[in-house]
């Protein structure tokens, strides 16, 4: 058995709960969460790199989720699809009986176009910089301020005013989207 | 008031606990295990997992290790009398089938196995797609290439007139697509994966004065010899992980390196661009630090005939470069030549180049001297950051010690015969 294998078993049998629940963050789907996990697996251990224990290959695992989940959305044309989403949602969030049924914080984050999600997660979540996720997802730091500050404005309107969506480390620009602005 | 950050906390622990993980790790452990396993062998082999393969292109998805410059330094290899080395094969072996005729490449589906071979039966003819009985499948065309779609819904784009043929994965981690002659090999059975150690005795010369030329060069009994060549196989080549070069320096008539010279970053990128005038966009590089160094590849004269040869990072031997043949270079002379940047401790590789692949590129090999006698090649190490991936448990220590040298593979096909691969290296000097 190659040295990787036990520890490829055991980050799979005791670790995955949370590294699927983290997954499921970003995907909003059971089903695509396990998907995702699973190409972070494969990625991670099939760089040739030496994990001495499960927690040293959990946190590669979970660093590469982000960057997987966006590698689909890139291969299945997110852009798309994240297009008629957003506009979607953008009709969506500000009806009153939509926010009352969408008081659930994941189902408030699958409401979001996958990109932005994937920011919050990663803002709010792992509590990364915006050139940390710039880095992580390979998009400009520009771009990550705009899905941040468009997510927020989003998530303060479905989860209402009681959810601080805007307060993060200094110096990162969320805030919640105006009335008639961009979202 | 809660912090998005805490319900975003809560969650997890709640779909944690709902979701499990029993389930997970028994359905998937295989089919996570089984592409793991693949794509190390892959890799110690020192390929990766091709979705690209044309003339002079094999394109993989690679990786990017974040360890700093490499140490320029004395050369580690040592001055003992033989040449040795070392490999743990990793491969899963399995019943290969029958190869239909005309089939040049294999698509391997990672998650279920599934295998079709593509190929051109006809000169210049319409791509066709076979299972693995031999029976046609049916294809989608669209202007410019004919696409094959697994039942899974994963494609392949293959392309009538590529240079002469090609085959794209849509999604490489999907979909590998590799040679006949590299899938055959995968699935041929082996061996107890005992590590082989094959030595050879030389007469070694070792440099002292660092000179590349004449006072490293081996002895004639080792570097003339095929059976020494012979004996690195696909999987024993100085582009392998676990491979030993006890000599500071390695080549034969076929293929040598000559001078390795050391040039400023922004010249050398200037140098790859100016071969692509015109076309400038088409190529990213991965520059980094102040200095590139830059191996010259020499042939016996009159080898490499321009539009006959094939280029790449990877060894010309490995599984997925596979022969002449499936590299592209099918006339009756031909030429496939591989060439990159290895790192070295205490006479072993402890990584090896990333191949070409999507993005920018951090290795690149260039032909020079085309169409001439004299034409060779350069090889660039334009990141070692970014151009080189560690070996499976070597540690960051081996790392920072290690050796910078420049490996160089060639096989050719003269009036239908195939010969090689014939290997070559030569450790980098440091910087001026």
């Amino acid at each position: 058995m190659a040295r990787w294998e036990p520890v490829l078993d055991e980050v799979m049998r005791e670790r995955s709960p949370r590294l699927l629940a983290y997954a499921r963050l970003l995907t909003g789907d059971d089903a695509e969460a396990q998907d995702v996990l699973q190409d972070a697996l494969v990625r991670s251990f099939s760089r040739g790199r030496a994990f001495d224990n499960a927690n040293v290959a959990e946190a590669y695992v979970r660093r590469a989720i982000p960057s997987v989940f966006i590698d689909r959305l890139r291969r299945r044309k997110a852009a798309e699809r994240a297009h008629d989403r957003d506009a979607a949602v953008g009709g969506r969030g500000v009806q009153t009986s939509d926010r009352d049924v969408v008081m659930d914080v994941r189902a408030a984050l699958a409401a979001l176009p996958p990109q932005e999600r994937a920011c919050v997660v990663l803002r709010f979540y792992d509590d990364l910089t915006v050139p940390q996720i710039s880095a992580q997802l390979g998009i400009a730091e520009g771009t990550v301020k705009r899905y941040l500050s468009d997510a927020s404005g989003k998530l303060t309107r479905l989860l209402g005013e009681d959810v601080d969506a805007s307060t993060g480390a200094a110096g990162v620009p969320v805030q919640p989207a105006m009335k008639g602005a961009r979202s | 008031m809660s912090a998005l950050s805490e319900l975003l906390d809560g969650a997890v622990r709640e779909d944690a606990m709902r979701l499990g993980g029993a389930g997970f790790a028994t359905d998937r452990y295989g089919a996570v295990r089984g592409r793991v396993a693949r794509r190390r062998a892959a890799r110690s082999a020192g390929v990766g997992g091709a979705s690209v393969l044309g003339i002079g292109v094999l394109a993989v998805g690679g990786a990017q290790v974040p360890w700093g410059s490499f140490v320029e330094g004395a050369s580690p290899v040592g001055s003992a009398s033989v040449i040795c080395t070392t490999t743990t094969p990793d491969a899963v072996a399995s019943q290969a089938p029958a190869v239909p005729p005309g089939a040049t490449f294999v698509a391997l589906e990672e998650a279920t196995g599934d295998v079709v071979f593509l190929g051109w039966p006809l000169p210049g003819g319409k791509s066709t797609v076979w299972d693995r009985n031999g029976e046609s499948l049916a294809l989608s065309a669209t202007a410019e290439s004919s696409i094959y779609t697994f039942p899974s819904g994963a494609r392949v784009s293959l392309m009538d007139q590529f240079q002469g043929s090609g085959a794209e994965s849509f999604d490489p981690a999907a979909v590998r697509i590799t040679t006949v002659d590299g899938y055959l090999k995968s699935v041929t059975p082996t061996a107890a994966p005992d590590p082989i150690t094959t030595c050879v005795t030389a007469t070694p010369q070792p440099s002292e004065s660092g000179s590349p030329s004449e006072s490293a060069s081996p002895s004639p009994s080792v570097s003339a010899s095929p059976a020494v060549v012979d004996e690195f196989g696909a999987l024993r080549s100085p582009f392998q992980c676990g491979a030993e070069l006890v000599e500071p320096e390695h080549g034969t008539d076929e293929v040598a390196i000559g001078d390795i010279r050391w040039v400023s970053a922004q010249e050398a990128k200037d140098g790859i661009l100016a071969t692509y005038e015109g076309a400038e966009e088409s190529v990213q590089l991965n520059v980094s630090g102040d200095d590139v160094p830059i191996a010259k590849l020499q042939f016996a004269p009159g080898v490499l005939r321009n539009g006959t040869t094939s280029w790449d990072l990877a060894d010309p031997a490995n599984g997925d470069y596979g022969t002449i043949s499936g590299a592209g270079v099918d006339e009756d002379s031909g030429v496939v030549v591989g060439a990159q940047y290895v790192l070295v401790s205490g006479g072993e590789i402890v990584a090896t180049g990333l191949p070409f692949g999507p993005g920018a590129q951090a290795q690149w090999i260039l032909p020079s001297d085309l169409p001439t006698q004299n034409a060779g090649a350069e090889v660039y190490l334009l990141s070692a950051a970014g151009g080189l991936a560690a070996c499976e448990g070597v540690a960051d220590s081996q790392l920072a010690e290690a050796q910078l040298v420049a490996v160089a593979g060639m096989m050719k096909k003269v009036d239908g015969a195939e010969t090689g691969p014939f290997y070559a290296w030569k450790a980098v000097p440091g910087q001026p």
